[in-house]
């Protein structure tokens, strides 16, 4: 990979150009997200490094993601299809850096790249399209290629502190270049097959107020819209909510929406209760729920977009704090429930089939 | 393309912006869990989410395309 070393080097760059003293504060997490069922095993699992020097504050961020599938194809309506083993991996580094420009003004600059594929969907419709059109018992489909998925994004914005800490703006504009794995349409005139789009380039913009509305709530509001190629915009909303219900009690639900021409729309809600059972140690609680309309445009036409989705996900945790030290642990079941295929895409019954997860979660964080 | 205008959704942003004004009490609300941090350690997001729920909001850059091809 060349953008660990780069990033790295960096990392360390920016470090030795300062003297120890200048550093007021240094932070490291790591962390681990694991989500498997009987077919599928996925997980991600990141580090971030935050330092704070002279009214500056940057952080760089390492993802690593793996995808294990035992790729079974639905076979009364794939013949060309034949049970596979998959495992591909996504590596992902981010960097941000936030100089102060006045007391209360933050500029944020970002900027990351990766490679590997964005989620399990895609790894395996691109292992239906290999099976499809580069099966290892017959001669390659003249038009196939074989995906190769990464890409990158800039953002930059602005966090005003307009009322000293209690009222904060935030506002951002961010440009995403994505080579995904492209989908194929066969050619009957020439026995080939043609290569959908695969190179997309999104451009975003996120406006957030947080705000401290009483000595117990902190709300937090997010607007973001964007605007891929070949897709109408998104808006997206979320708003959430922190009260301390008492001295030991936090309570924080959270809601949101989102809405893209002609037809997707997803919503979801969720909460976490947190009780502190002593200085070091609090439990928690949560669960949330997502439902969207599912990408399906046309249900007459053969089609690999997802149909309507509803999932589930209920977490119990433990959160241990000693000194500079905080730890977290949490799992629990996850549920993916999605609508019934269209006659005409009953090919990709095995990926949107429903689906129980078990969903584990674990993360160290260190201030020094 | 029609923008979904949401006059509650902009009203209640101006209450949020005005609530500012007030001067609580700043104990509870400074405590680590009552902050919307980016630690996730104190996060109640999950990265899975990204790839299980394509419609949520993605937060901290440009969001990422979802499935453009396979429409």
């Amino acid at each position: 990979m060349r953008l660990l070393p780069v990033s790295l080097l960096v990392l360390v760059a920016g470090s030795a150009a300062a003297q120890p003293n200048d550093f007021s504060i240094h932070r490291l997490e790591t962390d681990a997200e694991t989500t498997w069922q009987s077919d599928i095993f996925l997980a991600e699992a990141g580090a971030r490094y935050w330092q704070e020097w002279e009214g500056v504050r940057w952080d760089a961020a390492f993802t690593y993601n793996a995808y294990s599938i035992e790729y079974e194809p639905f076979r009364l309506y794939d013949f060309f299809g034949f049970n596979e083993t998959l495992h591909e991996d996504r590596f992902a580094g981010q960097m941000t850096v936030r100089p102060e420009i006045g007391d209360r003004l933050k500029v944020i600059a970002s900027g990351g790249i990766y490679d590997g594929y964005q989620d399990y969907r895609r790894v395996w419709l691109a292992n239906y399209y290999r099976q499809q059109y580069s099966h290892p018992r017959f001669p390659q489909r003249p038009g196939y290629k074989e995906p190769n998925p990464k890409g990158w994004n800039l953002s930059a914005g602005l966090r005003w502190e307009y009322w000293p800490e209690l009222g904060f703006a935030e506002a951002r504009a961010g440009y995403n270049v994505d080579d995904v794995a492209p989908g194929f349409v066969e050619n009957p005139s020439t026995g080939g097959v043609i290569q959908g789009r695969s190179r997309l380039y999104t451009s975003s913009a996120t406006l957030s107020f947080e705000n401290v509305v009483g000595p117990r709530v902190r709300v937090l509001n997010e607007l973001g819209v964007s605007d891929t190629t070949e897709r109408d915009v998104r808006w997206s909303w979320q708003g959430s909510v922190n009260v301390a219900l008492g001295e030991r009690w936090v309570l924080r639900p959270l809601g949101g929406f989102t809405l893209e021409d002609p037809e997707f729309e997803a919503f979801w809600y969720g909460a976490t209760l947190e009780f502190a059972v002593t200085k070091w140690c609090s439990i928690l609680a949560s669960a949330n729920y997502y439902e969207d309309t599912g990408e399906v445009l046309d249900p007459f036409a053969f089609s690999s977009a997802a149909p309507a989705l509803r999932t589930h996900q209920f977490t119990l945790g433990l959160r241990f704090t000693w000194s500079r030290f905080v730890v977290k642990i949490a799992g629990g079941p996850y549920n993916t429930d999605y609508d019934e295929l269209p006659p005409n895409s009953r090919s990709f019954t095995n990926l949107y089939r429903d689906r129980h997860w078990a969903f584990a979660q674990a993360s160290l964080a260190v201030t020094f | 393309m029609t923008v979904p205008f949401k006059p509650w959704l902009l009203a209640s942003m101006g209450v949020l912006l005005l609530a500012g004004c007030a001067t609580p009490d700043l104990r509870l609300v400074s405590k680590p869990e009552m902050q919307f941090s980016e630690l996730r350690t104190y996060a109640t997001t999950f990265r899975m989410a990204s790839q299980l729920e394509p419609g949520r909001l993605a937060t901290g850059g440009a969001q990422v395309s979802v499935c453009a091809f396979c429409r």
